[in-house]
């Protein structure tokens, strides 16, 4: 698995769209980062948070969705499926491989985009704007990073199964776009938690605001780790199904 | 040797191989002929085992270890974003060869001295080049050219020959190929093998001298078919 992830790797060199990605996954945090530098004189960290959490609800789900349809994409575009399937290796191997590194990969954004957003802070600080820590840094990126967990999880088992049966990119896009805002439209919603973006977001939340939680906390947590793990392994068993299944001719 | 026993494919009501049984013997090239959609790329994938066949396609009697298989398969695909030499990198990473020896595969093809380029800026006939060198990398126990000289100019097509015959051609290995260039097949192959509609119609020891005499031979077999064949 360690040699096919290597060879995963050496496929991305120059590709145009990690920079693109980078660019989406992190612009919450550069609006958000701006918007403290330039836009006033004292900021509650737990508000900045927020602003920047909306957005990163919505954008990190499309971010995950493009980039797990690339990775699979690239044997597509090049015409180069039917060599990759050749060299003798099960196709769980192969797709499984490319889930890893599309995971590896969205962590790798989260912890840029955390680093953004804590410079940004750092920034503004240093020019003289007031940000009261109204909550611990530690507990905001705790929850930061329990939600864009969950979401690269879920996401990429979603966005695998939709790449390999439209071999699409643009389909891939655009289901990737409405992906994260029914994710976000499940927000606000009592039963959110059934969905692992909207469970996700709130689950976050938590951690700078317990009041902005489910009315039954215990009972809708474990309903919505249930859903994560449950969603995960069925999306990964399908979208596993779908590569793997034998054409009656490859193409 | 490689058996290909009852060999059969259908598609959409469609019989794109009909009860195909071959032996393939070490140490020959093997040419197949037939015209467009006769089953030749598909009798191809089917012994890379990516076509749902029925009957059997076994190696002295096992399956086949596609690590010991070199192809090109419809066209030359490579990764467009990475460079000549990276593609054979990856290409000899995916197969674990611990010695290869990219430098002479690529001499081989006249493609050293543009091993930095991106495939991006590659000509359809350099794609080719590197497709056949990349099929002969592993050194693997079967070699299957689907039309391996397409978009080759004249000089091309002559070091291919020459590289078939005098490097590639070993009495350890299978060589297969399919053209539509009969001056080709000609010079080259050790044994002819017509298909046509999705069935072997003629196994036939290469005898003839010219294109000529081949070309009536296809004639007689292929009837209707000729015009598929010019296509």
């Amino acid at each position: 698995m360690i040699d096919l992830l290597k060879n995963e790797i050496c496929k991305l060199r120059r590709q145009g769209f990690l920079l693109f990605l980078l660019l989406l996954a992190t612009f919450p945090v550069i609006l958000g980062g701006a918007r403290t530098i330039m836009g006033g004189n004292e900021f509650e960290l737990s508000k900045l948070f927020f602003f920047a959490n909306n957005q990163i609800s919505m954008f990190f789900p499309v971010t995950i969705f493009i980039l797990v349809g690339s990775l699979f994409y690239i044997e597509y575009k090049n015409g180069t499926y039917i060599n990759y399937i050749t060299y003798g290796y099960s196709k769980t191997k192969l797709f499984l491989s490319k889930i890893i590194l599309a995971n590896l990969i969205g962590i790798l954004l989260s912890i840029l985009t955390a680093i953004i957003f804590s410079f940004s802070i750092v920034v503004a600080n240093k020019i003289g704007v007031n940000i009261i820590h109204d909550v611990s840094w530690t507990s905001l990126m705790i929850g930061y990073f329990i939600e864009t967990i969950i979401i690269i999880v879920v996401t990429n088992s979603i966005g695998a199964i939709v790449i390999n049966l439209s071999r699409s990119m643009v389909i891939t896009s655009i289901l990737g776009v409405i992906y994260g805002f029914v994710s976000a439209l499940f927000i606000g919603m009592d039963f959110g938690y059934f969905v692992s973006g909207s469970f996700a977001y709130r689950l976050s939340m938590y951690f700078i605001d317990a009041t902005s939680y489910y009315d039954n906390p215990e009972k809708s947590t474990i309903i919505g780790i249930i859903c994560v793990i449950a969603s995960n392994i069925i999306f990964l068993i399908v979208g596993m199904n779908i590569f793997s299944r034998k054409k009656t001719i490859e193409r | 040797m490689l058996e290909i026993k009852n060999v059969s494919l259908k598609h959409k009501d469609k019989e794109l191989l009909k009860d195909i049984s071959l032996s393939l013997q070490a140490g020959k090239i093997y040419g197949l002929l037939g015209p467009n959609g006769a089953g030749k790329t598909t009798l191809f994938k089917s012994i890379l085992n990516i076509t749902k066949y029925t009957g059997s396609i076994t190696c002295d009697g096992k399956e086949i270890d596609l690590k010991n298989v070199g192809s090109l398969i419809e066209y030359p695909a490579f990764y467009e974003n990475l460079t000549i030499e990276e593609n054979l990198k990856l290409h000899a990473q995916y197969l674990k060869i611990e010695k290869v020896d990219i430098c002479k595969s690529l001499n081989q093809v006249d493609l050293w001295k543009y091993k930095d380029k991106k495939i991006s800026q590659l000509s359809l006939g350099m794609k080719q080049r590197l497709g056949i060198a990349r099929a002969f990398l592993n050194n693997g126990k079967y070699l299957l050219l689907d039309e391996p000289t397409n978009g080759l100019d004249p000089i091309g097509i002559k070091d291919f020959r020459l590289l078939l015959k005098n490097e590639l051609s070993t009495k350890h290995n299978i060589i297969i190929i399919s053209s539509h260039n009969l001056n080709e097949i000609v010079a080259i192959v050790d044994v002819l093998i017509f298909i046509k509609d999705g069935k072997i119609i003629e196994f036939t020891d290469n005898k003839y001298n010219d294109e000529k005499e081949l070309e009536q031979l296809y004639e007689k077999l292929m009837g209707d078919d000729k015009e598929k064949y010019d296509d």
